[in-house]
């Protein structure tokens, strides 16, 4: 490939731009990265030996495997609601715009600002039959004692309810934006060829935003491997300890600041770092995320389709 | 890639000079103090630094109780930050104790004879096996027999002194008085309340390398046997006593009687969003005794601790300021607290700060008789075959009892699910797990 | 030929019908996840009306009083002389830096690796993905370590710096650019002698408003709650951000850890319902601000292929 002139100057331009970034990446994000690597074979309370034998210390707790169900279940239940739910939103949102969807968009970013021991409370109190403003609801599902609702069985619902309220107004705002960003000409264009909202919605819609759709799912995934908050939450709540050690990152938590064995925290963050990246990896490359040029010709074949 | 580098320099460069401006030699003589305390503690704290000043230089930061024990890894990582002296949860002592943590100074070669004795029998949660202290205790949080005198008078009780007669007022109660409770007993109640004065053996360090914790022993099931019947008659709430449901059955004045800490009248019976029972009908008693034994021992719920750092460059400074917070006039009654009420809310575990602490209790007119002389009663009587342990027992009710109890209301089998669930924790913490002594 | 007329007239309005059906539930849809949306945070402003015995007597959407908010409102700031103003002044202070160098870096970073062709394009999506990836508290040690051998533990520098780092911000960037801006335009305006600088001033940023917005409303949702740097990286209250501040004061409280019992902290449900209340506030605010610039139109040139 021959390069135009002034490529090098060019470039040292692009990475001027860049570095500010980079520079923030390679000191904040990878360098701890490795250090954090050299931690797991650290001597700790867990690992009084030290050595790489943290990673198989950490698998064998005990606390692992309950973990292990209950991510599992509970990711089989929020991230198909989270995508399909968020997207459905958002194109609903797009269908059309004026001025009060500015506030319905308002109204589901509200659950995601409250946060911290104010989210404790809320959650509490929504879940308690006797004071919960919802208690209608409750009482019609025949739920009249908040014993009923704290099992940890029911956990698993809980705390996806809890996580994608916190989570799905985002994410609306950011697919919606990416359907902002659709040029008002394809549509018109569209519509005048007889498009129904709904093909316009599946047909022309979607595909345009298939990236964002991908990076949304990438980290719903992600996040839902790495489910801290919501349990965290609940467990420091009134109903204290119910979700002590619920998920993974609650367990590299615990290990980390209540037994101080950071070297387990370390090697168990490692070892869900692999299916997030793997997952992601194998989505993006599956994909033309990282593809400019296959996204033109598929857009113009996905065009010559109508 | 140069830039980059030379924008690292930069930040280099700026960080040289201000910790050079920060570690300029002070001119001050003064010993130093870094207190940690949560939000009850602080303006205690806050007293003490005003009045030490221009003798001692006392920072005084606000922490959540249990902070230093997520941190102090960290501190001892970059070796430096340890607070000197810090409030932290009765269990943390063992955590902190261990030489891999190494955040918890023996006191004993500090304290005067005087000071010691002012601890009586109150410090003993601070004594290790070495006959050491290694803590000061802010306040014991032993079990009595809260007991509602009014309803006691109207269904002719007397007040039990034997647990088989508390049991027996349970069994009337569910026979003439459906409806009427004597108490909830999830959470740590059942524990403080029930199993520790048992001697049920659950958490009993034997060593530093052992834990006997054996649910089936003789001392656990005499408690389960003689709870749940009471608890399937409804007598037991088998849920927590901050929740709104059994807050409810409390309000409507259908509580007889609640084993429960000594600071359970002021923060649980009393207040109007609590239980709200009203004034001049409670009091407390001893801890009635079980059937073949000598003596009517106390559990513990809560009752935290000030520990003092190794690292702390004026240890003796900083156990004064311990000792201020437990025994000095100034705290335990005068200083202003941020709701505006004054003093010590808690049995105070000195000697010296429990006498004053009595005055004001004696005063109060809530209580149909004072619950002081129980409390003083029950004080030296907390069973010491529980120790502090490093890992967190005290959640472990919450994590593994609570749910069970939630579950099947079988307190059996809610009580084996917390054995073996700290049983897996102390091994994880290097303990050998026994269930004989 | 006059009932072909008819029957496509029919059909016409059969569809405008079912579209308008089709509207009603949409509405519909929309409003009721609205209000399920917004129960939290009424129930919040109602309770911190209330006294602490009235959320439990009274019904739960019913309003207390004025009185209450007045109360709650005392309670709060009578905690160690009004500290938690100096918090809010800190969570301000850090977060303005924070939002403002995590949006230009971030969204530069974007644009470059959208528009130039550098090699390790690769490398560097991969490398930020793997921190979006990343359990946050797989970094707590190193970042520690590394910020005390920069002197700059307990400093609100550590808590900037780290918070800066934006790669769900950088992604979010690249995707925009690379999905907004076709390529055909930055090689069109390179041959009209665009310097790459150029390229950003006139092509791609005059384009960055929906993303500009977006990132700032994240950064700053994202940094305005957050409880765990501040809480590993600060350690005197002079620094305390409001959430870490409340967090540290409510939890010795039985509102909401009834296991400590004992407690003299006029702080109860109202008071951190109150907190709460006033914590979502700038929430809400940036985003009114932030989402102006999501409106269609501005964005001539967006996605049109």
């Amino acid at each position: 490939m021959s390069k135009p002139r002034g490529y090098k100057q060019r470039n040292l331009l692009m990475m001027t731009m860049l570095a500010p970034y980079i520079f923030l990446l390679i000191v904040f994000g990878i360098l701890p990265l490795f250090m954090a690597v050299l931690e797991v074979p650290k001597i700790s309370i867990a690992n009084p030996d030290g050595g790489w034998d943290a990673f198989k210390i950490v698998l064998q707790d005990f606390r692992f495997p309950t973990a292990l169900k209950n991510v599992l279940g509970f990711m089989a239940y929020f991230v198909p609601m989270m995508i399909i739910i968020v997207i459905a939103m958002a194109l609903m949102l797009d269908v059309k715009t004026n001025k009060w969807s500015k506030y319905l968009r308002l109204a589901y970013i509200v659950p995601a600002s409250i946060s911290g021991a104010v989210a404790v409370l809320v959650w509490w109190a929504i879940f308690e039959p006797t004071i919960s403003p919802i208690k209608s609801v409750l009482h019609f599902f025949g739920i009249n004692s908040a014993r009923q609702i704290w099992q940890t069985e029911n956990l698993v619902y809980l705390i996806a309810i809890m996580t994608f309220f916190s989570m799905a107004g985002n994410w609306i705002l950011i697919q919606y934006g990416s359907l902002q960003s659709i040029s008002t000409e394809i549509i018109e264009a569209a519509r005048v060829d007889g498009c129904s909202a709904f093909q316009l919605a599946f047909r022309i819609k979607l595909p345009l935003i298939r990236k964002y759709i991908i990076y949304m799912a990438v980290l719903v995934f992600a996040g839902g491997l790495q489910i801290f908050v919501e349990p965290q939450l609940l467990n420091t709540g009134v109903y204290t300890g119910i979700a002590s050690s619920w998920s993974f990152d609650q367990l590299s938590y615990e290990l980390a600041f209540k037994s101080g064995d950071f070297g387990g925290a370390s090697a168990l963050s490692i070892i869900l770092l692999v299916p997030s990246l793997i997952g992601a990896l194998v989505v993006i490359f599956k994909t033309d995320m990282f593809d400019d040029k296959t996204i033109r010709d598929k857009k113009s074949s996905d065009k010559a389709d109508l | 890639m140069r830039i980059t580098k030379r924008a690292a320099a930069a930040v280099g460069v700026l960080a040289i000079a201000s910790s050079a401006l920060i570690s300029m030699p002070s001119q001050a003589a003064n010993p130093s103090l870094l207190i940690w305390v949560d939000s009850p503690r602080l303006p205690g704290a806050k007293e003490y630094a005003k009045i030490m000043k221009g003798k001692v230089d006392v920072k005084v930061e606000l922490h959540s109780q249990g902070d230093l024990l997520a941190k102090v890894q960290l501190f001892n990582r970059v070796k430096k930050g340890w607070p000197d002296v810090v409030f932290g949860p009765p269990n943390d002592v063992a955590v902190l104790r261990n030489p891999i943590i190494g955040n918890a100074r023996e006191i004993s070669t500090l304290l005067k004879a005087q000071e010691i004795k002012n601890f009586g029998k109150l410090n003993d949660w601070c004594k290790g096996s070495d006959g050491k202290y290694y803590c000061v205790k802010n306040d014991m949080a032993q079990s009595v027999l809260w007991y509602d005198t009014a309803l006691f008078a109207e269904f002719g009780y007397t007040v039990p002194t034997k647990m088989s007669e508390l049991f027996a007022i349970g069994a009337d109660l569910a026979a003439k008085h459906p409806g009427y409770s004597l108490g909830a007993l999830s959470d740590a109640a059942a524990y403080s309340s029930y199993f520790w004065p048992s001697q049920c053996p659950l958490n009993n360090e034997l060593s530093a390398t052992r834990v006997l914790i054996n649910s089936k022993s003789p001392k656990c099931t005499r408690v389960t046997a003689a709870l749940q019947p009471l608890i399937d008659k409804g007598v037991f709430y088998p849920g927590s006593a901050f929740s709104p449901e059994y807050i409810k059955i409390a309000q409507e004045g259908k509580l007889v009687a609640h084993i429960g800490p000594s600071w359970f009248g002021e923060f649980v019976l009393r207040p109007a969003s609590s239980f709200n029972i009203p004034t001049g009908r409670l009091t407390a008693a001893p801890m009635p005794m079980w059937e073949g034994e000598t003596v009517n021992y106390s559990g513990e719920w809560g009752g935290g601790i000030y520990t003092i750092s190794p690292h702390a460059k004026f240890p003796r400074a900083a156990l004064d300021f311990a000792l201020f917070m437990v025994g000095d006039k100034r705290n335990v009654v005068d200083v202003v607290n941020p709701d505006k009420s004054t003093g010590a809310p808690t049995f105070p575990a000195y000697i010296p700060g429990n006498k004053l602490w009595k005055a004001k209790i004696d005063a109060d007119t809530y209580y149909k008789a004072s619950p002081y002389a129980a409390m003083a009663a029950q004080a030296g009587k907390v069973w010491t075959g529980v120790k502090p342990v490093r890992y967190d027992a005290d959640g472990a009710w919450g994590a593994a009892f609570a749910p069970e109890m939630a579950k099947s209301k079988d307190i059996q089998k809610a009580l084996d699910a917390y054995a073996t669930y700290t049983s897996n924790l102390a091994q994880q913490l290097g303990y050998e797990v026994t269930t004989k002594k | 030929m006059s009932t072909t007329i008819k029957s496509s007239k029919k059909l016409k309005s059969a569809t405008r019908q079912e579209s308008r059906v089709g509207m009603f539930f949409v509405n519909s849809w929309l409003i009721f996840f609205a209000v399920i949306s917004i129960i939290p945070m009424a129930w919040l402003l109602l309770a911190s009306s209330k006294t602490d015995p009235e959320l439990s007597s009274r019904n739960p959407l019913a309003f207390g009083s004025f009185k209450g908010y007045i109360n709650a409102w005392n309670n709060l700031t009578f905690f160690d002389n009004g500290v938690i103003g100096r918090w809010v002044i800190n969570s301000v202070l850090y977060n303005a830096a924070i939002v403002v160098i995590a949006t230009i870096t971030a969204s530069l970073a974007g644009f470059v690796i959208s528009a130039s062709r550098i090699r390790f394009k690769k490398t560097f999506l991969i490398s930020t993905l793997i921190m979006m990836l990343l359990p946050p508290v797989a970094l707590v040690i190193p970042l520690f370590v590394l910020m005390d051998k920069v002197s700059l533990i307990d400093n609100p520098l550590s808590v900037i710096l780290i918070s800066s780092l934006y790669p769900f911000g950088a992604f979010l960037s690249y995707i925009y650019y690379s999905t907004t801006i076709p390529p055909e335009l930055y090689e069109s305006a390179r041959l009209d002698g665009c310097s790459d600088w150029q390229l950003y001033t006139r092509i791609a940023f005059p384009l960055s408003g929906a993303l500009l917005g977006l990132l700032a409303f994240f950064a700053f949702i994202g940094n305005w709650a957050n409880y765990f740097m501040p809480y590993v990286m600060l350690y005197s209250g002079e620094n305390y951000t409001l959430p870490l501040g409340l967090g540290f004061l409510f939890s010795s409280t039985p509102a909401i850890n009834p296991g400590v019992g004992a407690t003299s902290v006029p702080i109860y449900k109202p008071e951190i319902a109150l907190a709460g209340a006033l914590i979502a506030f700038p929430i809400m605010v940036m985003f009114l601000i932030s989402q102006k610039r999501l409106i269609r139109g501005m964005l001539a040139g967006s996605i049109k292929e």
